[in-house]
């Protein structure tokens, strides 16, 4: 009776096990009926879609040839706009100054550069730099000046207002400077942003008797005076200044090179002093690149002025001695000496600065620079600089 | 300048200095250097501005690379502004030969099919972009048979 019992249960069993597979099957039967549904249904659209794309192949007209990669010297009138840049140059200083002057204890958009530049035609091309300041009302005409390509001779020329190919420090411009401001002779004998004048300038390479030595003399003539607080020329604007500079640069190698220059200025002094001063400059600058990031710099100039007019020092002389090291992409330190004799004091300006510098990407750059400075007229300071770099647009610098 | 017609300019220079000095080209790379080399064997002389360890975007040319491309009949460069310090350098040498329009003036992306051409608006709030396509066409080899043809 309980095998009864039993095989009664266990028929049970089976057949419910029978019946859930049964559901189980019809599921599956069901969905492999909707996916070949889906399937088919797919299948007509996609012949549709491929019926509909031949008709329009036949009704389209022959696709023109690609146009070229829009390019820098492409035809559209957007390449015959100039190529126009910004440079904004933020700095701010701590001081032990108590006076009120630029910057002392302050931040301020030291300068705003704007570069407009451009081919005139194939003879010619047209470059300028317009700066604004915190500091000065109006717009300044830092340069302007026109390049004649075709020049006899081998010659190259520049025609406008300029910042003389003299020395090394006085072409750059300051984004291009490797310290916050500019070096202590540049400032005090040919102005705080160095010297900028209207002029003429022609250059020549030299005869090449070696592929490692290249030689390049530059001649110029220039509008009298000088820049801001500059002391080595006078105001007089009608008498001129004359200068020429001789580039030596020996290629070591690939990655070491050498730069010898040799500068002579003369000009006037004032208004009866017509040629008054005469100016003797050496640059040496030395590099190497040790991969292709990391680089050290070694940079000095020295002037030496000769003067016939009246002042303390007729044969004042000063000079800076920089030494900058790029660490990586991202950082570079360096530091820098100055020693300068100025011509209406006994006393020579003395300072020592070094600085980090921070490349956020080639178009934004954070520098902080500490300077301590012993003045000729007398007293000292402690400066503190924060310098934001930052550029848009199309800024490519000349070659200096 | 259209680069089968530089090349066919290549080859009549090539031919017609044949007996002559050796043409003076100046590329911007060693890659396009080593090209030219190739190309035109005896009958050319090559300089190359950026040495092969160099980021080619970072070059700060030279006095003497100044008078290489003074002296220049041809001068080689990728253009799409990978050589930024491309246009300063032409300028500074004030070759007319080798300017942009002058018989001696060859962009070797002229041409060549570029990836990743932007279609809309570049900013460079996307970090660094290449305005004109990738300008790194160079590195592919078949981009190179075609710079060769």
């Amino acid at each position: 009776m309980f095998l009864c019992i039993a095989l009664s249960g266990r028929a049970s069993a089976q057949d419910n096990q029978l019946d859930t597979l049964s559901d189980q099957i019809k599921t599956l039967t069901q969905s492999v009926e909707q996916l070949r549904s889906a399937l088919n249904r797919q299948q007509q659209r996609i012949e549709s879609l491929e019926k509909e794309n031949a008709h329009l192949k036949d009704t389209l007209p022959e696709p023109s040839p690609a146009a070229p990669a829009p390019t820098t010297n492409s035809a559209s009138s957007k390449s015959l706009n100039p190529d126009i840049g910004v440079v904004i140059d933020m700095v701010g200083l701590l001081s032990n100054s108590k006076e009120d002057e630029e910057g002392s204890d302050k931040a301020s958009i030291r300068e705003l550069e704007i570069t407009i530049g451009h081919d005139i035609d194939p003879f010619t091309r047209f470059d300028s730099t317009l700066a604004l300041s915190d500091f000065e009302d109006g717009v300044e005409i830092e340069e302007a000046y026109v390049t004649l390509l075709k020049m006899p001779w081998d010659l190259s020329a520049r025609v406008g207002r300029i910042k003389p190919l003299i020395g090394k420090v006085n072409a750059l411009h300051r984004d291009q400077l490797d310290t916050v401001d500019e070096p202590l002779v540049i400032q005090r004998y040919l102005g705080v942003e160095g010297l900028s004048r209207t002029g003429v300038e022609v250059a020549r390479f030299l005869p090449q008797f070696n592929d490692a030595f290249t030689q390049q003399l530059t001649l110029g003539i220039l509008e009298g005076g000088i820049g801001e607080d500059g002391s080595l020329f006078g105001d007089v604007r009608r008498h001129p200044t004359a200068y020429a500079h001789l580039k030596n640069f020996f290629e070591i190698s690939p990655n070491t090179s050498i730069e010898i220059g040799n500068t002579f200025m003369t000009g006037s002094a004032g208004e009866n002093d017509r040629n008054a001063v005469q100016a003797f400059g050496l640059d040496l600058t030395a590099e190497h690149h040790f991969d292709a990031i990391r680089r050290l710099k070694s940079q000095s100039e020295f002037y030496l002025q000769d003067r016939d007019d009246a002042v303390l020092n007729e044969n004042a002389f000063g000079y800076y001695s920089l030494l900058d090291y790029r660490l990586n992409q991202r950082f570079g330190i360096g530091a820098r000496y100055d020693n300068v004799e100025r011509i209406a004091f006994a006393g020579k300006d003395k300072a020592v600065s070094t600085y980090i510098t921070f490349y956020q990407s080639e178009f934004a750059r954070l520098r902080i620079q500490y300077q301590n400075i012993d003045f000729a007229e007398g007293g000292k300071d402690n400066r503190l600089y924060l310098q934001g770099t930052f550029a848009i647009g199309v800024h490519k610098h000349a070659i200096k | 300048m259209k680069k089968p017609i530089a090349l066919s300019l290549l080859s009549i220079v090539l031919c017609a200095t044949a007996s002559a000095a050796p043409l003076k080209v100046v590329a911007t790379l060693s890659t396009f250097g080593d090209l030219v080399k190739q190309i035109g064997g005896e009958h050319v002389s090559v300089s190359v501005i950026a040495p092969p360890t160099f980021n080619p975007h970072f070059i700060e040319p030279k006095p003497s690379d100044v008078l290489r491309v003074k002296k220049a009949d041809l001068y080689v460069y990728s253009g799409l502004d990978l050589e930024v310090w491309s246009d300063p350098l032409l300028i500074a040498a004030a070759n007319p030969k080798v300017r942009a329009g002058g018989a001696g003036h060859l962009k070797l992306s002229n041409g060549v099919r570029l990836l990743e051409v932007p279609r809309a608006n570049v900013t460079r709030a996307e970090g660094d972009i290449h305005a004109y396509g990738n300008p790194h066409f160079w590195l592919a080899p078949d981009n190179v048979a075609q710079m060769a043809a």
